[in-house]
C-alpha cells in the first residue's frame, strides 16, 4: 500500500551546500547562504511517498537485467520504493534569482540539493529504524533511475506507480526531468540484519555515502573517501 | 431538468472514488485506468450504476488521465466514448429514482506547467480541448475538472472547457495539509480566479478526510458566491492483511461531510476510499427523515473584490491597494532601452524593486512605437509572473496584446483599462467576462473628461449598466476618476475628489487614481501628490497607482492607515518608518561621500592645469587616478575592491563616484575588467571558488548599470553606454530543447556580458531551430549550449548538426554536468568550456580572430 507521510526539517549540513555549489565556508558565502535560507525558511515542504514491495512483484520486472540494482538488492527479498520532494517554492524562487543574481540561484541550487539529500537520508533512517525494530530488518543503501545502469526512464514507473503527481504534485517530463526539481525517486533493498552483519556495513555509511559505489568517477560532485 | 437549474436550490449528489474500486477488481499500480472503458466495460459500467443506486446524481466518467498526454488521438477518442458508453448504460439501467446526469472526469495532465515544468500554458489548454469536445460529441450532462494542484493548469483546463462547449463546469482543487495547493495558492486565489472564469460550482476534493479539510471549505464559504462542493478521501489509508482500508468509515464521512452543509456547500461527494456505501449514507443522511437531517442552505452573496496571482488574493474590501507604476517607458530612458533591446531582466529587477516596497500589486506597461505589444507585453507578464507573487495591472490600450497577456496571466488580474466609449466596452468587456478580472473604468467618453463630479458620475453609471449587460458584476469594476493637473486646471482636485466619493458612496463601487498627474507642471511634486493621495484615500479611494519608491507617498499612505485604525498596533508605519530611517542614513552617507569626490576631483582638475609642457593626456589621466587613489584610501573600499569581493550596492555607488572624474571607458578598463580578471585568474588557479567568481560578477554588472545609466542620462556614446570600441562579437545562448537548467548558462551569460561581448539569451528549453534561427539573423560568431542532462544532450547535437548546415562558420560552445571533452567531441562541438572562464577565453579567442 502506498503511504504518503511528512518528515520533520532534516538539520542544514552547511559543508553539503558549499560542496554542492563549489564554493567554500567563507563569510561572504556564509551570508548569502543564510540569506537564502531565511529566504526559504518555512516554505519547503518534506513529503514522501512510499511503498515496500516483494521483489517477486511486477513493478521489478523491467528492471531485473540491471547489474547495479542486483547489487543493490542482494541478499534481500523486498525493497523500499519512494518518492520524496521538498515543493516548488525553491523552484520559484531558483527561477526568480535566475534573472537577478546568478550566485543566489547558484546557492538555493546548492540549498536544494542538500535538503532533498537531508530529507531522503533522514527518511530512510527512520525506516530502517522501524524496520529493525518491528523485523530485525535493514535498509540498504538506497539507488535511483540514472545511477549506474538503472535506465533514467524509470523515472516515469516511479511516478506513476507511487502516484506521485495526486500525492506529492510531482511529475515528470519527456525527459525524464522531475518537476519540481528537487525531488528524488529510489529504491533501497531491505535485508536481515543477521545477513548485514555478514557483509560488514555501517547503516550510517551506506545511507550517506553513495558515491563509492558509483561507476560514474568523473562526476563532479563525486565525495569519496581517500 | 437542466442541472443549472438545481444549483444552490436543492442538494445534488456526487460518486465517490473510481480507483480505490478499480484495484479491488484488479486494476495495476501505474495502469491506466481509463483503458478499462474498453476492456471492463461491465465493470465500469457497473461502478457508476452502483453509484446511481446509492443516489449519486452525478457520475464521473473514468476518463480522470483521458488526455493527449497519456493516449494517442485515436485511442483518446475511443476511450472517450466507451467511458461516457458506460455511464449511460448505467443510467439506463439504474432503477433509483432521482435527476441523473453523466459528467465528463477531467484530472490534470501529470506534467507541471511553465516556468516551474516543461509544459507550454498554451499546449496545456490545446490537450485539455481535444478532451472536452470529444466529452461533448459523445454527450455528457457537464463537465467536471477535478483534483488540480496548481493554479495555472486549472485555468487551463477551464478555458478548454469554456472555448469548447456551453456545458456546465465544476471545478474542483486538491489542497495539501497546509491549507493552500501544492504550487502555492490560497483557496481565496483560487476562488478569485475560478469564479472570475465563470465555474458553475467550486470546491474542494481528495488531499484528505473531511475532518482535515473542513478549514479550507471554510474559506471557499467566506469568499465564494458559487455553489460548493465537497469531495474528500475517506481519511487516510492504511494496510490490514493485505489489504488497503481508508481511517475514516462510511457512517463517519457521512457526518463529518455533512457538517459543511451548514456552511454553504449544496454538492457532496467522496474521493479516494469512498464507496458507493459511503455514498448511499451521504444519500440518507440528506434525503432522511424528509429531508430534515440536514438543512439546505444555498451560499450566499459575497460582495468581494478580489485581484489574485498564483498564490496571492489581494482584496479590495480590507485596505486601500497600492499599485506600483515603474514597470512603464513613459519618461524613463533607461527603461525604453531595455524594452528596445528585449533586456527583460531589467524589467524583471523594477518589478522585485517594487515588491520589496511593499506594494499590492504592479501595473505592467510596455508601450512603446518601436515594439510589438501583442508578443511584448505577454512575455512580460510572463516572465513577471516567474518572479514575483504579486497580482499584475495589464495596462494596454492595444486589445489584441490585452488579450494575449489576459490569457496566459495566472489569476485574476487587474485590467487597465476601459471608459464610457461604447466602442471601448465592445473590446474589453468582453475579455474581461471570458478570462476574469478587475477592471480600471476611466469616466470618460467619446464627449470627453467632464468638468463636473455629476457628469463623470453618470459616465460611472453608464458603464455600471453596459458591464451588467455582459455578465460583469460591479464587484469587478475599478472607476478611476482622473486626476488632471492643478496647474491647468484649478479645480481638478475638488472635481476628482467628489467624484470619487460619490462613486463610494452612492454607487457602492471601488475607485481608483493615479495619483501622479495631479502635480504635472508644479515645483517639488511629491508633496503635492502626496497631500492629494491623502484627500483621496480620506474620500474613500480604494486603490492607487503610485510610485513606490517616493517616500512621502508612502508616508501619507502609512500616516493615513494608523490615523484610520487599519494597522494593528501601528506595526506597518513602525516598519516603514524604521526602514526608511535606515535608508536616510545610507543616503548621507553616500551623499558626504560623493562631496568629498567632488572634492578631490577639483583638486586634481586644478593639478591638471598647472601642467606646462607635459602629456596633457596622459597627465590628467594620472592625475585623476591620484585623486582616486587618494579618496578610495580614505573611503572604506575602493570600485575595484568592491567588485573583487563582489560587494554589489557599493561597486554600484562607487561607480557613480568614479564617473564624477572618469570618462565611463577608462572606468571600465582601468578597474572594473581589471577586477574580473584578478579573480577570473584566482577562480582558475583554484584560489577562489564558484559563487566568489559570481558575486564579483555581479558587482561588475552592477558597475556597468551606473554607467549605462549615466551615458543615457548624458546621451552620449552608443545607446547601452558603452562605447563601440569595446563592443565585442554577439553570441546566441540557450539551454536546449527539452532542458529547463539554466543555472550553469546564466552564469555564462552574465561573465560574457562583464567582458563586454554582446550576448542574446534564448533561456530554456530552446527549439533547434530557433536557435540556428537567431543565429543566422544576428549572423553570431558563436553560439553557446547548454544541457544538464543526459537525455538532452540529444538535443544539442541536433542544434549543432542543424548550424553546421545552415551557418557552417558559426562556433559552438557547449558546456553542462554531463558533458565532457569527448562528448562534446562525439557530439561535433567546436570547444568545451569545463566553466564560465574558460567559456570568456574561448569567446576572446574567437573575438580576436575576427
Amino acid at each position: 500500500m502506498i503511504k504518503k507521510i511528512t518528515v520533520k526539517e532534516p538539520k542544514i549540513n552547511y559543508k553539503e551546500i558549499y560542496r554542492y555549489c563549489s564554493g567554500t565556508d567563507s563569510k561572504e558565502i556564509e551570508e548569502i547562504v543564510n540569506e537564502c535560507l531565511n529566504e526559504l525558511n518555512g516554505k519547503l515542504t518534506f513529503n514522501v511517498c512510499y511503498d515496500i514491495l516483494n521483489l517477486d512483484d511486477d513493478f521489478f520486472k523491467s528492471l531485473k537485467n540491471s547489474e547495479t540494482l542486483k547489487i543493490a538488492l542482494k541478499n534481500c527479498n523486498k525493497a523500499l520504493i519512494f518518492a520524496a520532494t521538498v515543493g516548488t517554492y525553491i523552484d520559484r524562487l531558483i527561477i526568480k534569482y535566475s534573472k537577478i543574481s546568478p550566485v543566489k540561484a547558484l546557492i538555493l541550487q546548492a540549498i536544494g540539493a542538500e535538503r532533498i539529500e537531508g530529507l531522503c537520508n533522514d527518511f530512510c533512517e527512520n525506516i530502517n529504524s522501524e524496520l529493525n525494530a518491528l523485523y530485525g530488518e535493514k535498509l540498504k543503501t538506497r539507488v535511483s533511475p540514472g545511477y549506474g545502469d538503472i535506465p533514467i526512464n524509470k523515472q516515469t514507473d516511479f511516478i506513476a506507480f507511487l502516484d506521485c503527481e495526486r500525492k506529492l504534485g510531482l511529475t515528470v517530463s519527456d525527459k525524464f526531468i522531475m518537476s519540481p526539481t528537487k525531488s528524488v525517486t529510489a529504491i533501497a533493498g531491505i535485508e536481515k540484519i543477521n545477513q548485514a552483519l555478514k557483509i560488514k556495513a555501517s547503516k550510517s555509511e551506506k545511507q550517506h555515502n553513495k558515491c563509492e559505489n558509483c561507476s560514474k568517477t568523473d562526476c563532479a560532485f563525486r565525495n569519496v573517501s581517500k | 431538468m437542466e442541472l443549472r437549474e438545481l444549483l444552490n436550490k436543492r442538494f445534488l449528489i456526487l460518486d465517490g472514488g473510481m480507483g480505490t474500486l478499480l484495484q479491488k477488481e484488479g486494476l495495476k499500480s501505474g495502469e491506466k485506468p481509463e483503458k478499462w472503458n474498453l476492456t471492463h466495460p461491465e465493470i465500469i459500467k457497473n461502478i457508476h450504476k452502483n453509484y446511481f443506486n446509492s443516489g449519486s446524481n452525478v457520475v464521473n466518467t473514468n476518463t480522470f488521465g483521458a488526455n493527449l498526454i497519456n493516449y494517442n488521438e485515436k485511442e483518446l477518442e475511443n476511450i472517450i466514448f466507451a467511458a461516457i458508453e458506460n455511464a449511460k448504460k448505467a443510467k439506463e439501467e439504474s432503477t433509483f429514482k432521482s435527476e441523473k446526469f453523466i459528467s465528463l472526469d477531467i484530472g490534470p495532465l501529470g506534467k507541471l506547467l511553465k516556468p516551474l515544468g516543461e509544459l507550454d500554458f498554451l499546449k496545456a489548454v490545446d490537450i485539455f480541448a481535444k478532451t472536452v469536445s470529444l466529452g461533448y460529441k459523445y454527450g455528457v450532462d457537464l463537465i467536471t475538472v477535478e483534483t488540480m494542484n496548481d493554479t495555472l493548469e486549472t485555468k487551463a483546463a477551464l478555458l478548454a472547457v469554456k472555448e469548447n462547449s456551453d456545458l456546465p463546469v465544476f471545478v474542483t482543487n486538491a489542497y495539501s495539509e497546509n491549507g493552500n495547493l501544492l504550487t502555492g495558492a490560497s483557496p481565496k486565489a483560487v476562488i478569485a480566479l475560478l469564479e472570475g472564469m465563470g465555474a458553475d460550482a467550486i470546491g474542494v476534493n481528495c488531499s484528505m478526510g473531511p475532518e482535515a479539510l473542513l478549514p479550507v471549505v471554510e474559506q471557499y464559504s467566506k469568499y465564494s458566491s458559487l455553489p460548493l462542493i465537497f469531495k474528500p478521501n475517506a481519511g487516510m489509508p492504511y494496510s490490514e492483511n493485505g489489504v488497503t482500508k481508508f481511517n475514516v468509515s462510511a457512517k463517519e464521512f457521512a457526518k463529518s461531510i455533512l457538517k459543511a452543509a451548514d456552511l454553504g456547500v449544496s454538492i457532496f461527494g467522496g474521493c479516494c476510499g469512498t464507496t458507493p456505501e459511503y455514498i448511499k449514507l451521504v444519500s440518507e443522511e440528506i434525503n432522511g427523515n424528509n429531508g430534515k437531517n440536514v438543512i439546505f442552505k444555498p451560499n450566499t452573496v459575497k460582495n468581494t473584490t478580489v485581484i489574485s496571482s498564483y498564490s496571492k488574493a489581494v482584496d479590495f474590501n480590507e485596505q486601500p491597494v497600492l499599485i506600483g507604476e515603474r514597470i512603464n517607458p513613459t519618461g524613463k530612458k533607461r527603461f525604453k532601452q531595455a524594452l528596445i533591446e528585449n533586456d527583460i531582466n531589467y524589467i524583471l529587477a523594477e518589478g522585485i524593486k517594487q515588491q520589496e516596497c511593499n506594494v499590492h500589486a504592479l501595473d505592467v506597461n510596455v508601450g512603446l512605437p518601436e515594439i510589438d505589444e501583442t508578443e511584448v507585453l505577454p512575455n512580460a507578464v510572463y516572465e513577471l509572473q516567474a518572479v514575483t507573487d504579486l497580482p499584475l495591472q495589464i495596462d494596454t490600450s492595444n486589445i489584441k496584446a490585452m488579450e494575449k497577456a489576459l490569457r496566459i496571466y495566472n489569476g485574476k488580474a487587474l485590467i487597465n483599462s476601459v471608459n464610457g466609449k461604447r466602442e471601448s466596452m465592445e473590446q474589453v468587456f468582453p475579455l474581461v467576462k471570458k478570462y476574469g478580472g478587475v477592471v480600471v473604468c476611466l469616466t470618460l467618453d467619446e464627449n470627453g473628461i467632464p468638468k463636473t463630479v455629476q457628469g463623470r458620475v453618470n459616465i460611472a453609471k453608464k458603464i455600471i449598466d453596459t458591464a451588467v449587460k455582459y455578465g460583469i458584476s460591479k464587484n469587478n469594476l475599478l472607476f478611476d476618476t482622473l486626476a488632471m493637473a492643478v496647474s491647468a486646471e484649478p479645480d481638478a482636485a475638488g472635481v476628482t475628489l467628489g467624484a470619487l466619493k460619490e462613486i463610494k458612496e452612492n454607487l457602492k463601487a471601488h475607485t481608483t487614481l493615479g495619483v501622479s498627474n495631479i502635480s504635472f507642471g508644479l515645483p517639488k511634486r511629491s508633496a503635492v501628490n502626496a497631500a492629494f493621495f491623502t484627500l483621496a484615500l480620506y474620500n474613500g479611494l480604494s486603490a492607487a497607482i503610485i510610485n513606490p519608491f517616493s517616500d512621502d507617498i508612502l508616508k501619507a499612505y502609512y500616516s493615513f492607515l494608523a490615523l484610520n485604525n487599519k494597522d494593528e498596533n501601528f506595526n506597518n508605519y513602525i516598519s516603514f518608518m524604521t526602514d526608511l530611517e535606515k535608508k536616510e542614513k545610507e543616503a548621507e552617507a553616500l551623499k558626504a561621500n560623493t562631496n568629498f569626490i567632488s572634492a578631490e576631483s577639483d583638486i586634481s582638475q586644478n593639478a591638471n592645469k598647472q601642467s606646462v609642457n607635459g602629456n596633457e593626456k596622459n597627465q590628467s589621466k594620472s592625475g585623476n587616478k591620484e585623486a582616486a587613489n587618494v579618496s578610495l584610501n580614505k573611503d572604506d573600499i575602493a570600485l575595484k575592491d568592491a567588485i573583487i569581493k563582489g560587494l554589489k550596492e557599493i561597486a554600484f555607488n562607487k561607480t557613480k563616484q568614479e564617473l564624477t572624474v572618469k570618462e565611463p571607458l577608462e572606468i571600465i578598463n582601468n578597474i572594473i575588467i581589471p577586477a574580473l580578471d584578478t579573480v577570473g585568474q584566482k577562480y582558475e588557479k583554484g584560489e577562489a571558488y564558484l559563487p566568489q567568481l559570481l558575486m564579483s560578477a555581479e558587482a561588475a554588472k552592477f558597475a556597468f548599470e551606473q554607467i549605462k545609466q549615466n551615458v543615457l542620462n548624458k546621451n552620449a556614446n552608443g545607446p547601452d553606454g558603452k562605447n563601440s570600441e569595446t563592443k565585442k562579437c554577439k553570441i546566441i545562448l540557450a539551454t536546449v530543447e527539452g532542458d529547463i537548467h539554466d543555472i550553469g548558462k546564466n552564469i555564462v551569460k552574465l561573465l560574457l556580458e562583464n567582458y563586454g561581448f554582446e550576448v542574446f539569451d534564448l533561456g530554456k528549453d530552446v527549439p533547434a531551430e530557433t536557435i540556428v534561427k537567431k543565429a543566422i539573423e544576428e549572423n553570431a560568431p558563436i553560439v553557446g549550449l547548454s544541457a544538464l542532462m543526459t537525455t538532452t544532450v540529444p538535443s544539442m547535437e541536433k542544434t549543432i548538426k542543424l548550424l553546421n548546415q545552415k551557418l557552417p562558420n558559426c562556433k559552438t560552445l557547449v558546456g553542462g554536468a554531463v558533458l565532457t571533452e569527448e562528448y562534446a567531441k562525439s557530439i561535433k562541438a567546436d570547444k568545451y568550456a569545463k566553466d564560465a572562464m574558460e567559456a570568456v577565453r574561448y569567446a576572446d579567442e574567437i573575438n580576436s580572430s575576427l
